[in-house]
């Protein structure tokens, strides 16, 4: 009798402990899985920001003044060895939903061959040409900057755990491509 | 059971180090990147810095140049290319990352002008076959005739100017072109004055010889033209000319030579190409100095330039061909010295014995140390970042 109450209280705690181990090892891959979206989310959000970067300073002219049918064009050089000027598009396309938000990727397209894009998890995407003082233009002939703003979510969805906050990440600038600017010396 | 546990907690604790590294491996490699692009931008800044020094020094000096510095913790190298109407820049910058590994950013611009660097005319004071600015003294048999063929022939003259006193002896002067002068003109037999100058050229019927305005001369000035050009070969010391050269050199990049003392010419000079020189002290053509261009084909014009700080001597049966600019005097020895192009002079220029000019235009792309750059524009072609 004193053997099966023995076995039995062992159970008991084995598996208490067994259940602890198993909640703190499923918080952990949680936690785990967050962190590396997160990682992940920023280290492709850095890739877009570089693409980005690049394309706008090396931007020669405006097509589109602002986003026409989810698309911006512009002319930019996109090669350090041809200065001829390539027509590029950045298509904004749905990849989902997430809790009602909706997702989207940037697509970058040089003379309609894709060549590049964002990550697939954009929430919000504003790219708008400006004028000298800063206000929006009708044509791009006008433009003398470029506003570009996004927010992004990381790629994974982790269930939003109390103190586990799911970060996103934003990004924001107004560029002034040389080329676009009074071109004398 | 015991055992089930402890293999258990052994089991969770061996995933949650994996675990642990795998996410401490994941931050970093995110950390690294981000690190990376931090110095990539301060790279960009350094390039930036150096891509406006260019465009400074572009602004002031339409050659080409290359020229390094440092900005902040960085470096710049920058490589400026004039040819033609066009300029390219290219500004790398560099800094060290945390690990001294370097990281670089481009800067490459181009630039076009629609002003030609090389004017349509040469300045005033070189579009004369002979011009002083001291007396002009013509005693001798000498002829100032007009080499240029073709259509242009009909309306050039192989004019000569003294800022001094014109005097003639003798009657055996022959321009095709005007004689003027600010001072005073005479002539010994005094129809000589009117008869030595023929203009090839006069429709308003002007006599050849009368008093006109000063033509403005400037002083020689050895280290502000060197300052405006990339001096292809420096010599010091008496550099003597003999025998073939092709330095080549095109109107739009005239080959330039820069001789700090004196120049001689000896035997027979053949030089095959478009080449200035510039002479600090004095220059003595004891022998030919002939020239052409085999590769041009444009305006014609003199394909070499010789400008001598001192004076100018040519002796013998010598043959020069060129636009010579003295800043001491010219003097013609004995024998039949013969010069196709052109002469001006700082001082005075006194002819004797059978000397020949055969006027050919001097080239404006030969004269550029002489213009007032400012006013070239530059304007941004292309742009990139890399």
């Amino acid at each position: 009798m004193k053997l099966i109450f023995d076995n039995l209280v062992a159970a008991m705690i084995g598996g208490t402990v067994f259940l602890i181990l198993l909640s703190i090892n499923h918080r952990d891959q949680l936690a785990l899985i967050e962190a590396n979206s997160n990682y992940a989310m920023r280290s492709q959000a850095l890739d877009f920001v570089y693409m980005l970067e690049r394309d706008m300073r090396n931007l020669s002219r405006v097509v589109t003044p602002t986003e026409e049918d989810s698309t911006f064009t512009f002319y930019a050089q996109t090669s350090a060895t041809d200065t001829t000027q390539q027509r590029v598009e950045y298509r904004r396309t749905k990849t989902g939903d997430r809790d009602g938000v909706a997702l989207f990727q940037i697509l970058r397209f040089v003379n309609d061959v894709y060549a590049g894009g964002s990550l697939a998890t954009i929430t919000s995407w504003d790219i708008a040409a400006l004028n000298e003082q800063g206000n929006a233009v009708l044509s791009g002939v006008d433009a003398r900057q470029i506003y570009v703003r996004f927010e992004a979510l990381p790629l994974l969805e982790a269930p939003v755990q109390d103190g586990i906050p799911v970060k996103d990440t934003r990004w924001e600038t107004t560029f002034r491509p040389p080329l676009l600017q009074d071109k004398m010396l | 059971m015991g055992k089930a546990v402890l293999i258990a907690i052994l089991a969770f604790s061996i995933g949650g180090v994996i675990n642990t590294f795998n996410t401490r491996r994941t931050l970093n490699e995110t950390e690294n990147r981000e690190a990376l692009h931090q110095h990539q931008v301060l790279a960009r800044n350094v390039a930036l810095v150096g891509y406006h020094l260019a465009r400074q020094r572009l602004s002031e000096s339409q050659t080409s140049t290359t020229f390094t510095g440092a900005f902040e913790s960085g470096t710049y190298d920058v490589t400026v290319e004039v040819a033609g109407t066009r300029a390219t820049v290219t500004s790398t910058g560099t800094v060290l990352d945390a690990r001294d590994n370097a990281v670089t950013a481009l800067v490459q611009a181009s630039f076009k002008t629609d002003d030609s660097l090389i004017p349509e005319d040469p300045p005033a004071f070189m579009q004369y076959a002979l011009i002083s600015d001291l007396n002009l003294n013509l005693n001798g048999n000498i002829l100032g005739e007009i080499l240029v063929t073709g259509d242009e022939r009909a309306t050039l003259n192989a004019n000569m100017h003294t800022n001094g006193n014109l005097h003639i002896d003798g009657n055996s002067v022959f321009v095709a072109g005007f004689g003027t002068y600010v001072g005073s003109g005479t002539a010994n037999p005094a129809k000589a004055l009117q008869n030595s100058f023929q203009p090839n050229y006069n429709p308003t019927g002007e006599s050849g010889a009368h008093q006109t305005l000063a033509v403005d001369i400037p002083d020689f000035d050895a280290a502000a033209y060197t300052s405006r050009l990339t001096i292809d070969t420096l010599t010091t010391g008496l550099t003597e000319l003999a025998g073939s050269y092709a330095p080549g050199g095109t109107r739009e990049h005239p080959y330039i030579w820069y001789v700090q003392g004196d120049l001689t010419a000896t035997g027979n000079t053949t030089m095959d190409g478009y080449v200035m020189f510039i002479v600090e002290g004095d220059a003595v053509f004891n022998g030919n100095m002939q020239a052409g261009n085999s590769g041009y084909n444009g305006p014609d014009e003199s394909s070499i330039a010789l400008y001598v700080g001192g004076s100018v001597e040519l002796g013998g049966n010598t043959e020069v061909y060129g636009q010579i600019f003295a800043g001491g005097d010219v003097v013609f020895m004995h024998g039949t010295p013969r010069v196709y192009g052109s002469i001006t002079t700082k001082g005075a220029a006194d002819l004797r014995g059978n000397p020949k000019i055969y006027y050919r235009k001097a080239s404006p792309a030969l004269t550029t140390i002489w213009e007032d750059l400012d006013e070239i524009r530059w304007t941004l072609e292309t742009y990139s970042e890399w």
